[in-house]
């Protein structure tokens, strides 16, 4: 693009398309700074809700703790045996749009069944072990959207600095150089035709 | 012949790990291959793998007894059977439950792992049970509950009648100390379903489904668990919270910890009788039970201390 308007021809018509040219580029440049700002508030408002993450793994990790009690205690066989009688939960990842950023995200599309565990401290750690890790998965699927808006951030920040310190600059400079030439001109032919009205 | 036994169950109860051996295992300052009897474990083996090494000593170790007096096989076995019966548990719950293959002990008496193994069915599990002496003059009852829980209660009750039936072949003198130790095993199994079924529990029992886990040697009035704990020797003011929070595996601890003493007592009183026989069998499976839980323990992190408060000595 730089090398390209170096060579424009300097004409009135060029001058206009370049002043054509520099809006657009500078609508697009302010629309995605305004994209930007948007992206930066939502992922400050999910960074806050990642906060929670500590508490949430010290949750995952108490219940793991029980359950490693049990399990020790019961023996690995009645263990083992044990979680069988429990219907896994089923998940499904799918795509999620945040702000106009596609998202993969974990959904919890059925729970896991519990029911057939009479024993109540099985069940009891079972339970808060799921409830622990439904809460880790939601600081995942979060923990998962920073990280797409953040990369979606990176992006639009190259661009805006690429147009805000290449192009804008280049075709500001060119359309000076082509203005100067364009009125050289004029004056030019201004002063051959005074010349020509003379004679 | 009963007099060698004895002897035998002394010598080989030398050879079962003691409380410092328990310590050096958690500490790491020992491994379990340092022990003869666990010689043969592969250290990097898989967990599973190893306890079924564990429990092969065990099955070893009755093995060599039964090889000296044959007739006293069902003595001998009595507390091993429990093992088969917890099988045929597993088994249940994998029927039950999402059919993933579960662990088995590697212990066969009446009922072989393979065969069991075999089975796809309820119906193939009960067929099975009932080829045994578990089922003998009994009949599967009408579960009412619908949950498998009811037909492991009933599995266990199966257990300690047939346990009963085998104490009672014995001379009069051993029968009664033996029986005790039974129904006192028995107790505890009963306190734990009495905890799991709450007042259901005077259903099944009307129904005949926990017969077996009622004593036969003293009597009981109601299945409130606050009561039969007593019957252990346990105070109800040390169980009434683990009874509140639902801590059933420290209840069962301190259980089987207090139900200790009445071996230790059994093994002083019949020094060369055939209880001490029983005090040594029960040794042995708390030995095995003790490795899988230090093992266990070791591998999630549990703490050394609270490793050591599992294991009963």
């Amino acid at each position: 693009m730089a090398s390209q308007l170096q060579f424009l021809p300097a004409s009135r018509g060029t001058l206009l398309r370049l002043r054509e040219q520099l809006g657009l580029v500078e609508r697009g440049k302010n629309v995605l700074e305004m994209r930007r700002d948007q992206l930066v508030k939502e992922v400050f408002l999910l960074m806050d809700e990642l906060r929670y993450r500590a508490h949430a793994e010290h949750e995952y990790l108490k219940a793991i703790r029980a359950l490693d009690r049990i399990r020790s205690l019961r023996g690995e066989h009645d263990f083992i045996s044990k979680t069988n009688l429990v219907k896994p939960p089923k998940l499904q990842t799918l795509l999620e749009s945040v702000q106009g950023v596609p998202v993969p995200k974990v959904k919890v599309v059925e729970e896991p069944d519990f029911s057939r565990i009479i024993d109540p401290e099985y069940r009891k750690a079972l339970e808060t072990l799921w409830e622990a890790l439904h809460e880790m998965i939601e600081i995942a699927n979060k923990e998962m959207a920073v990280e797409r808006l953040c990369r979606q951030l990176q992006y639009i920040n190259r661009v805006v600095n690429s147009l805000d310190k290449n192009l804008i600059p280049q075709l500001r400079e060119a359309i000076n150089r082509i203005e100067e030439k364009v009125s050289e001109e004029e004056i030019e032919e201004f002063v051959r035709i005074k010349m020509i009205g003379e004679q | 012949m009963e007099e060698y036994l004895v002897t035998r169950a002394h010598g080989l109860k030398t050879r079962l790990l003691t409380r410092k051996d328990y310590e050096a295992l958690i500490r790491e300052e020992k491994k379990l291959t340092d022990f003869e009897a666990y010689r043969d474990i592969d250290e990097k083996a898989p967990i599973d793998q190893k306890i079924e090494k564990i429990f092969n000593v065990f099955s070893e170790r009755l093995e060599l007894l039964c090889g000296i007096a044959e007739e006293y096989r069902n003595l001998i076995c009595l507390y091993a059977d429990k093992l088969e019966i917890e099988n045929v548990k597993f088994k249940l719950r994998e029927i039950y439950g999402k059919r993933t293959k579960p662990y088995f002990y590697p212990y066969f008496h009446h009922i072989a792992v393979e065969e069991l193994k075999g089975a796809v069915s309820e119906g193939e599990v009960w067929e099975i049970l009932g080829n045994t002496p578990y089922m003998r003059g009994r009949k599967q009852p009408k579960f009412i509950t619908g949950t498998v829980d009811e037909r492991e209660a009933f599995l266990d009750s199966l257990y300690y009648e047939y346990a009963r039936d085998v104490v009672l072949l014995l001379k009069r003198k051993y029968r009664d100390a033996i029986l005790k130790a039974i129904d006192r095993e028995a107790l505890i199994t009963l306190i734990y379903w009495s905890i799991i079924f709450k007042s259901t529990l005077d259903d099944l029992a009307k129904r005949g489904i926990i017969s077996g886990l009622v004593p036969a040697s003293f009597p009981i009035r109601n299945f409130d668990p606050l009561r039969l704990v007593r019957r252990i020797g346990v105070s109800p003011s040390v169980v009434k919270k683990h009874l509140e929070t639902n801590d059933i595996s420290s209840l069962m601890l301190i259980l089987e910890n207090e139900n200790e003493k009445y071996y230790v007592k059994l093994s002083r009183k019949f020094f060369t009788g055939l209880p001490y026989l029983i005090y040594y069998v029960n040794l042995a499976l708390n030995e095995a039970f003790n490795l899988e839980r230090i093992m266990l323990g070791k591998i999630l992190g549990i703490p050394e201390e609270e490793i050591f408060s599992y294991i009963i000595v």
